[in-house]
């Protein structure tokens, strides 16, 4: 008995035991475990990891529709055969070739052309207005229009001989309208920029931007001897706005304007027999006190300079000189792609008026021409819209006769901005998720997590988009994609990973960055 | 050369420019510098730049600038500003000794603003607004937010033209307040500044603001005010005034060997070489007003041109140089040379201004204190004055313990506008419209309490201090005595001679900012918490645990006979052989 009893109480004891610890788990488990997880849980909105993953699968495609219209049908086929042919091997385009012969009606108006200007705006041409669409119209007995066998026109038009090679058309295509190896170049670059290089249009064309400031900056050092009128308000609005009105489907621009006085170059020019000149040494020299005082940084979108400056009286007259090409540029102007370019005004014939007596230094407005003459060749490089074009045999460009930018061009641009916008978000999301998923204990916030939502659905739409030939949707898809990822990237919240320079992607301005984001 | 579609611009720019004519007359620089000798052998220096643009005050305006600073333009027009007041200043200017500046600033940074009354969310441009000024001006006005801005009801009126409100009311949730009295103002400060001066530095006044110099004074304030003004009599339309100031006082002590002799030379280091060309005027004032015979100065070289001034009953008398007339070579160099020499620092003698106020902090130990503003009032007659307090939220205040006595007897405000802080979010916001009666000294006190902050958001060297920026007082004078401010319709200096008011003379004096130590922690208190914790939980597990795993029973204890003993040595060798 005496033995028996504590065994008893042992076996309770024990029971109270195990449930104590049961107790103690359960408590434990139940009530610690989600409380700290509860807690110390990071808030993580959940990503798209695998279709961001898979972005790098796509290959970027883009249909093109070419129609070519000839004299008789059989003709028309051969030569869509032909192409067809010859672009069987392209990998960004696809072609939906189609060929028909001209109607009675279009011949005749194309019979009774004297110029070519008129077969380019006359209506009952077939000239496609689908933004990325190509017609090629055979004009019977061309040679009294002109010389050329082939001509391009201001809108979607290449015009060609009846007796012109398809080999012309084939090179017109490839080499000024789509300009295949010039887009592969750039996607390839924006991939691997350690391995790839740009091409001469792909290293001066502007960053990509829903907008851009276009600056002009009078600079006048020596404002005693040299005054100059200029109404740089009026000339905007009349004569670059209607130019810029036809870029901004691809974005804003707006064109701001100021006069900084008492800002010289930086850069001693040297001279050959008192001859002055800056060469390409010195214009780093040039650009980077002017900087200084531009103030271009004040601005929320991409800036593009275009500075004139009058070289002051003692200085003057003022050259550029190539060591490379060795030969004076008459100009005396220059552009440093994606920074903008500077124009160098010579006022000699204003100096001597002065020191002949003449009342006022004050500068004929008349001999500012050139000024402008430069900056809008300037402001239509700049905004990418000339792109370097390989002059080709027996081909040639219609002239412009309004300064609207050719819708071809546009359509050129549009669609190398679409593919850079696409591959920009691309790389943009794929090194931002492989970040997000890498730090496991960073915060996603719910703006990052939309952001980035709304980036991958607008680069898969606008590549799904741009592969069906929706040129104009797939970049508007683009731009928002694009935007919705820097967004994402440069969100505030997401700053820790500037803790991790081997994955910096920019680092620049961070917080005027930041803001103008916002 | 194949034609491009710039060609086609060009041809239409030069038609174009035949017929532009320039919009270069819109704009006029303005250049002044006053020269005032106050007590005690100081010298009150204050540069005025003004830059009037006949162009309506709308974003679209300022796309294009001339002599305007784009830089300050763009940044206006982006966050829809309607008038923008920024002061940077080192010192604290003594209004009972030097009477009254022409543009009264506080110590460190002060910025207030007026959005226009389309402005969606003020907060946000006001947030984006201070961050953009603060990378214009390398100032640390990034640090303002939304904890230490005020949107004060009455002290802080629009000073440029009002039409363009909404119904003509005011509205001042569209005003945006705020003060960094700890902001340090340096050379990283003056130069962007100068940036955005037309001729920069290279000639004309501007010229002789040296850092190496203007940096050895008492009192040192930098300024940027900008606002709509009319364009003429009727007000119909609207310019834009942009006014860049230099307030500086000297002490001769330091700067002129001792004496109380003066010279732009010893002042600023050089002489001037040159107006700048781009001015519509250039001019150098000497107020020679207090030029009597027990203080008597001679000007070298003697003025062009003497003013007579009078100004609401007080009559001056300024010496005027215009700059444009002066050949640049030599540099001209503008001396007061007294008579007879004298070294003793007595300065001339200013009569005590008719209103200025004081303020300190009251209370000991930790825990509670107070703050006393005392305003006199020297006129004899009553004054009626605005009391503008702008509280930190770490200094909760109490409104029940708002005393204001004058010579011993308590009056009454006439208005009150109270808003509470809110901690980390808001700060106290106190407003009082009060009747000073006649030659009296008015005391203002109400109690704070002394908190804890958070760990980090104690500033390095926390045992500094904590700042408090210095309240407001606005008020109308009778008298324009010691009063050299800019009339309300007029934009410079020479305007505001003769220029006698019905109304009074607006003063806007700041007191002294106030220096208060917070209870700053031991900093190795995480570490102390840390063990704490750590004692508590072991505490706290350690029992549970016991309790939980380990039992209490009883054994029985055997007796052990010598061999039992034996054994067990035995075996502890046998243990440690093996061993």
């Amino acid at each position: 008995m005496a033995e028996r009893k504590p065994k008893k109480d042992d076996r309770k004891d024990e029971d109270a035991r195990m449930l104590a610890a049961l107790g103690f788990a359960f408590i434990l488990i139940v009530i610690g475990i989600p409380l700290w997880w509860k807690t110390t849980k990071v808030h993580r909105v959940p990503l798209p990891y695998d279709r961001i993953g898979e972005l790098s699968d796509v290959y970027l495609t883009h249909e093109v529709n070419v129609m070519v219209v000839t004299g008789n049908e059989y003709r028309s086929q051969k030569i869509v055969r032909d192409l067809q042919e010859a672009f069987k091997s392209s990998r960004i385009f696809s072609f939906s070739f189609h060929g028909r012969s001209l109607s009675s009606r279009e011949r005749a108006v194309l019979g009774e052309g004297r110029k070519l200007h008129e077969l380019d705006t006359h209506s009952e041409l077939p000239h496609p207005n689908e933004r990325g669409h190509i017609l090629f119209l055979e004009v019977p007995a061309m040679a009294r229009l002109t010389e050329a066998a082939v001509v391009v026109g201001s809108r979607r038009t290449i015009y060609f001989a009846s007796d012109s090679n398809y080999v012309r058309l084939v090179a017109v295509l490839q080499d000024w309208i789509l300009q295949e190896s010039s887009m592969k170049l750039t996607i390839d670059a924006m991939e691997a920029p350690t391995r790839v290089g740009r091409d001469l249009w792909g290293r001066r064309r502007i960053v990509p931007s829903i907008a851009y400031d276009i600056l002009v900056s009078l600079v006048i050092p020596d404002p005693q001897a040299v005054l100059i009128d200029w109404d740089v308000k009026k000339a905007i609005s009349d004569y670059m706005m209607p130019f810029l009105s036809q870029m901004s489907v691809l974005a804003d621009f707006n064109v701001k304007s100021q006069v900084l006085y008492f800002v010289s170059l930086g850069a001693r020019h040297k001279n050959i027999d008192y001859f002055p000149y800056h060469d390409e040494e010195s214009l780093p020299h040039i650009i980077t006190p002017l900087e200084k005082k531009i103030a271009s940084h004040v601005s929320r979108h991409p800036t593009l300079n275009l500075v004139v400056y009058v070289a002051p009286c003692g200085e003057t007259p003022v050259h550029l000189f190539s060591k490379y090409e060795n030969l004076l540029v008459l100009t005396s102007a220059f552009i440093s792609p994606q920074w903008g370019g500077v124009q160098i005004v010579n006022t000699s014939e204003e100096c001597s008026a002065r020191q002949s007596g003449s009342p006022e230094g004050r500068n004929n407005s008349d001999s500012k021409g050139s000024i402008y003459d430069i900056l809008l060749k300037k402001d239509s490089t700049l905004v990418s819209l000339n792109s370097a074009k390989e002059p080709l045999p027996q081909t040639e460009l219609l002239p412009l006769k309004r300064p609207e930018p050719r819708e071809w061009e546009l359509d050129l641009l549009m669609r190398v901005r679409t593919m850079e916008q696409i591959t920009s978000a691309k790389l943009t999301l794929q090194s931002l998720s492989q970040l997000l998923a890498t730090i496991g204990n960073i915060v996603i916030e719910d703006e990052v997590g939309e952001s980035v939502w709304n980036a991958t659905e607008g680069v898969e739409k606008a590549t799904k988009l741009l592969a069906a030939g929706d040129l104009f949707g797939a970049f508007t898809l683009s731009q928002n994609a694009f935007v919705s990822a820097e967004r994402a990237f440069t969100d505030r919240s997401l700053l820790a990973l500037l803790y991790f320079p081997d994955d910096q992607k920019l680092m620049l301005d961070w917080e005027e960055y930041v803001e103008s984001i916002d | 050369m194949r034609p491009t579609s710039a060609f086609y611009v060009v041809y239409l720019f030069v038609n174009c420019l035949k017929f532009g004519f320039s919009e270069f007359n819109k704009d006029r620089f303005h250049e002044e510098l006053l020269i005032k000798p106050l007590l005690g052998g100081r010298i009150y220096s204050y540069f005025q730049f003004t830059t009037i643009w006949d162009e309506e005050f709308k974003s679209e305006s300022f796309h294009h600038c001339h002599l305007f600073p784009r830089a300050l333009g763009e940044v206006v027009a982006r966050h829809n500003v309607r008038e923008l007041h920024i002061s940077l200043t080192q010192g604290t200017w003594r209004h009972e000794k030097w009477g009254y500046p022409v543009v009264d600033a506080p110590p460190g940074a002060e910025l207030w603003v007026w959005f226009k009354d389309d402005t969606k969310d003020v907060d946000s441009e006001w947030k984006h607004l201070t961050g953009a000024l603060s990378g214009l001006l390398c100032a640390s006005l990034n640090f303002i937010g939304g904890s230490n801005s005020l949107s004060p009801e009455m002290s802080f009126t629009p000073s440029g033209r009002v039409e363009d409100y909404g119904n003509g009311k005011l509205n001042s949730s569209y005003l945006k307040y705020a003060t960094l009295p700890r902001e340090v103002v340096c050379t990283e400060n003056l130069t962007p500044w100068k940036k955005l001066l037309p001729c920069d530095t290279k000639i004309g006044l501007s010229t002789l603001l040296n850092a190496g110099y203007i940096y050895n004074t008492n009192y040192l304030s930098l300024g940027i005010h900008l606002k709509p003004i009319c364009r003429d009599e009727e007000c119909s339309t609207s310019s834009i005034e942009l006014k860049q100031t230099v307030s500086l006082v000297y002490d001769t002590a330091i700067v002129g060997n001792g004496c109380q002799n003066w010279s732009l030379r010893s002042l600023f280091g050089r002489g001037l070489e040159g107006h700048c060309p781009l001015a519509s005027s250039s001019m150098i004032y000497v107020d020679i007003s207090q030029n009597t015979s027990s203080f008597a100065f001679r000007l070298d070289p003697p003025p062009d041109n003497i003013i007579t001034t009078l100004r609401g009953g007080q009559i001056g008398q300024l010496a005027a140089y215009d700059i444009s007339q002066m050949p640049s070579y030599p540099l001209f160099n503008l001396a007061a040379h007294h008579i007879p020499p004298s070294c003793v620092n007595l300065g001339v003698n200013i009569p005590p201004p008719l209103f200025h106020a004081s303020r300190y902090i009251i209370g000991y130990g930790q825990e509670r204190g107070g703050i006393v503003t005392r305003v006199y009032n020297n006129h004899r007659q009553e004054l009626e004055v605005l009391y503008f307090e702008n509280i930190p939220w770490f200094l909760p205040v109490y409104m029940h313990s708002l005393h204001i006595t004058s010579n011993g007897k308590s009056i009454e405000p006439l208005k009150k506008r109270y808003k509470p802080g809110v901690e980390r979010k808001r700060p106290y916001y106190l407003e009082i419209l009060l009747k000073l009666p006649p030659r009296s000294v008015t005391e203002i006190s109400f109690n704070f309490d002394y908190i804890f902050l958070k760990w980090q958001e104690y500033p390095p060297d926390a045992n500094h201090g904590f700042y408090v920026g210095s309240a407001v007082l606005t008020t109308y004078l009778p008298y324009a005595r010691n009063y050299t401010a800019s009339p309300m319709d007029g934009s410079l200096i020479a305007s505001s001679f003769n220029n006698g008011s019905k109304h009074g003379y607006i003063v806007q004096l700041r007191t002294e900012v106030l220096l208060v130590s917070l209870p700053t922690p031991d900093f190795s208190m995480p570490y102390n918490v840390i063990c704490l914790a750590c004692t508590v939980v072991a505490l706290a597990f350690g029992p549970l645990h016991n309790i939980t795993t380990k039992r209490l029973m009883l054994t029985n204890i055997q007796k052990r006979g010598a061999l039992d003993w034996i054994r067990s040595k035995f075996w502890w060798k046998a243990k440690v052989k093996s061993d």
